[in-house]
């Protein structure tokens, strides 16, 4: 159940060739960040709506009905949809492949960096055109 | 120890590093630093994995409330729409720092001659220039000579790149005509003193795993400790004590052990930032101080300052890699930073323009700010976001008001049982002007760049890394708690040499004054050191 919540939450892009969030080893992230109860508190808020609303679990509701589902979940308990929603998106953006993906610059251990062009400071013309702007007074 | 040392010094980060180097150049000086934090292992800072963004809400964050270190004494900053910033370890903030390193004005330290608000300091501009000059020539500053809103400076390294986030809002800044600047930044953007290159990692606030930025347990103390400096660690000073004539005599700290010792010294330098400082002067009461050591007048904790921040935030269509460089600094407007007599406030402003956010911070402040959202559009949205940002964050000088305090928190203890503080804080109308100002700048500068404005608050509430002003220097022994070499009125032998010391707040990031104000003090402490001992 876990994975069809984080892919109607963050499904892959095929286009931008971005991976579901299924495919993010999230319960490694949850082990290590200690997370369990707001991922049990979750499944438990999201099952208890899924059934009164449509009489099914959660996966197996289409799509449309997921997303109500969640949108719910969202409006019933803010603090834990949230919480839980943070937690995804930092299991996914520290992700060596998604970073990869997003062009997020070298990635960590930083074999190399990053390189930035030179500057060309005659950028700097017209402020030096004008000329001094510090306040002078006689101390 | 038991025999004592010739100089103590309290705290470990930007003006104590700079102390302990300066004094050990006198060989013949015995000098001892406490610290109650322990060694950071630049091998083991975060920045080394990919889920670097994730210590900067746990062990690594700047807030002591979150981080709950074993050294992070309790900071009641719910009186304050500011809390407090720090990071309490060897090299202190240093090692969480953004590496700013802009000098204050020369019309800082003669604000009330030519503003008429608060008072003028006991010294000039003039007085620091060498010891600016020795201190960034320590610490590694990049920047570029020549800056029309500056005086000139002697040691710059090569300035950190603008990337093309930066260009653009420099065309932006030219177009109106207005005073910008690289940033000046305490990050090797070349080789110096035996430290490696930036190579525009980013994640710089969580220490620099690359060691090019100049926090002090890279720049000051190998040479400090070389010099024969003691360090000692996880050791908490909790009062400062004085003999039957009224000098400082030594220190009562607990170490690493949970022992309760006694060190003595001929002289105590205090340096443990804005709101440690005053902490354990608070604690150190005597029958000569009842209300705390220095506080006689009643000024010990007061006027603290804290450089309120607004932040303006824009979103270009362009994929800038705006993410790319060192995050804190890019570059900087000095535009609004004197009175006017058209604006509403007096004083002024630093406009600091920010690198993008990083992925994660991409994706939580954009979904919050609705920007950003989940199923089938998060990744198109993801990708109109990560990279196209540039954000603003508008500096404000921050005038003293006695109100504006910390206190000790007798309830909120840290683990050696000293009390913790409490801060009580709120912006002038003044400072609420400047922000309302550079705000509107900020907009102007992002909508003429080409961006579409997301995002402007102020005050931002986790910005309180600036504490300045609790033990302020002055002429007057009524109004003041140390003179202009931060020596105390009343207990001649011992020093107080971090940004407490501040009488006025500038429009800058505090440290590279605080440390050549350090030197500045330590140099008069050399030159006179057989009369204080």
């Amino acid at each position: 159940m876990i994975n069809s919540i984080l892919d109607s939450l963050m499904p892959g892009d095929e286009n931008l060739g971005m991976p579901p969030a299924s495919k993010i080893d999230f319960h490694a992230y949850k082990i290590k960040y200690g997370i369990e109860q707001i991922v049990i508190d979750l499944l438990l808020e999201i099952t208890k709506i899924s059934n009164d609303k449509f009489l099914k679990d959660f996966v197996d509701l289409n799509e449309k009905q997921k997303s109500i589902i969640l949108k719910e979940a969202r409006l019933k308990n803010m603090r834990l949809f949230l919480t839980f929603l943070k937690h995804c998106f930092k299991a996914y953006y520290s992700h060596k492949s998604v970073l990869s993906i997003i062009n997020a610059g070298s990635s960590p251990p930083f074999p190399k960096g990053n390189v930035l062009e030179d500057d060309d400071w005659t950028i700097l013309m017209p402020v030096y055109e004008r000329g001094s702007i510090y306040r002078k007074f006689n101390e | 120890m038991n025999d004592g040392v010739d100089v103590i010094i309290v705290g470990s980060g930007a003006s104590g590093a700079a102390a302990a180097w300066s004094l050990s150049r006198d060989k013949s000086l015995r000098i001892v630093c406490f610290e109650q934090g322990s060694i950071s292992k630049q091998s083991e800072y975060p920045s080394k994995s990919t889920d670097w963004e994730l210590s900067r809400s746990d062990k690594f964050s700047f807030d002591p409330n979150v981080r709950k270190n074993p050294a992070d004494y309790p900071i009641d900053d719910s009186n304050s729409p500011i809390s407090i910033a720090n990071f309490n370890g060897f090299g202190g903030s240093t090692i969480l720092y953004s590496a700013h390193f802009p000098r204050f004005h020369p019309s800082d330290f003669r604000v009330k001659t030519l503003d008429n608000v608060a008072s003028d300091w006991p010294l000039n501009y003039s007085d620091l220039i060498p010891f600016f000059n020795e201190n960034e020539k320590m610490m590694g500053v990049a920047g570029l000579i020549g800056d029309t809103a500056n005086t000139n400076y002697d040691n710059l390294l090569p300035p950190v790149p603008l990337g093309e986030m930066g260009k653009v809002i420099a065309n932006s800044f030219n177009e109106k005509k207005w005073h910008w600047w690289p940033s000046y930044a305490a990050i090797n953007t070349s080789k110096h003193k035996d430290r490696a290159s930036c190579i525009n990692l980013g994640p710089c606030n969580i220490g620099c795993s690359q060691g090019a930025k100049g926090s002090v347990d890279v720049t000051y103390w190998p040479i400090a400790r070389k010099n024969g400096v003691q360090v000692i660690t996880e050791s908490r000073v909790y009062e400062i004590t004085l003999d039957s004539k009224g000098l400082a005599d030594g220190v009562m700290y607990i170490d690493a052990s949970g022992n309760e010792c006694k060190c003595k010294a001929k002289i105590v330098i205090i340096a443990c930032s804005g709101i440690g400082t005053p902490r354990l002067l608070l604690n150190s009461k005597s029958t000569a101080f009842p209300d705390g050591l220095l506080n006689d007048n009643g000024l010990v904790g007061r006027n603290l300052m804290l450089h309120p921040l607004a932040y303006v935030e824009g979103v270009f269509e362009r994929d800038l890699k705006s993410s790319i460089g060192p995050h804190g600094c890019c570059i900087l407007s000095q535009e609004f930073y004197e009175t006017r007599a058209e604006h509403d406030f007096l004083r002024g402003y630093t406009m600091q323009i920010l690198r993008g956010a990083p992925p994660i911070e991409t994706a939580i402040s954009g979904y919050l700010m609705r920007q950003l959202s989940t199923g089938k559009r998060h990744h198109k949205d993801f990708k109109k976001l990560f990279n196209h940002t540039a954000g603003i964050a508008i500096i404000s000088e921050d005038l003293p008001k006695l109100n504006n305090r910390v206190e000790l928190d007798f309830e909120n203890k840290d683990s050696c049982g000293m009390p913790g503080v409490k801060v009580h804080y709120e912006l002038s109308n003044n400072t609420k002007n400047i922000l309302k100002h550079g705000i509107n700048m900020s907009k102007e500068v992002l909508s003429s760049a080409g961006a579409k404005v997301t995002s402007s608050f102020s005050p931002v509430r986790n910005s309180g890394w600036h504490l300045m002003g609790t033990a302020c220097m002055g002429t007057n022994p009524q109004k003041s708690v140390v003179n202009k070499y931060g020596q105390a009125h009343q207990v001649k032998n011992l020093f107080i040499v971090d940004s407490s010391v501040f009488v006025t707040s500038g429009a800058v990031n505090p440290v590279a004054t605080a440390q050549a104000i350090t030197l500045f003090a330590c140099n008069y402490i050399r030159e006179n050191i057989a009369k204080l001992s």
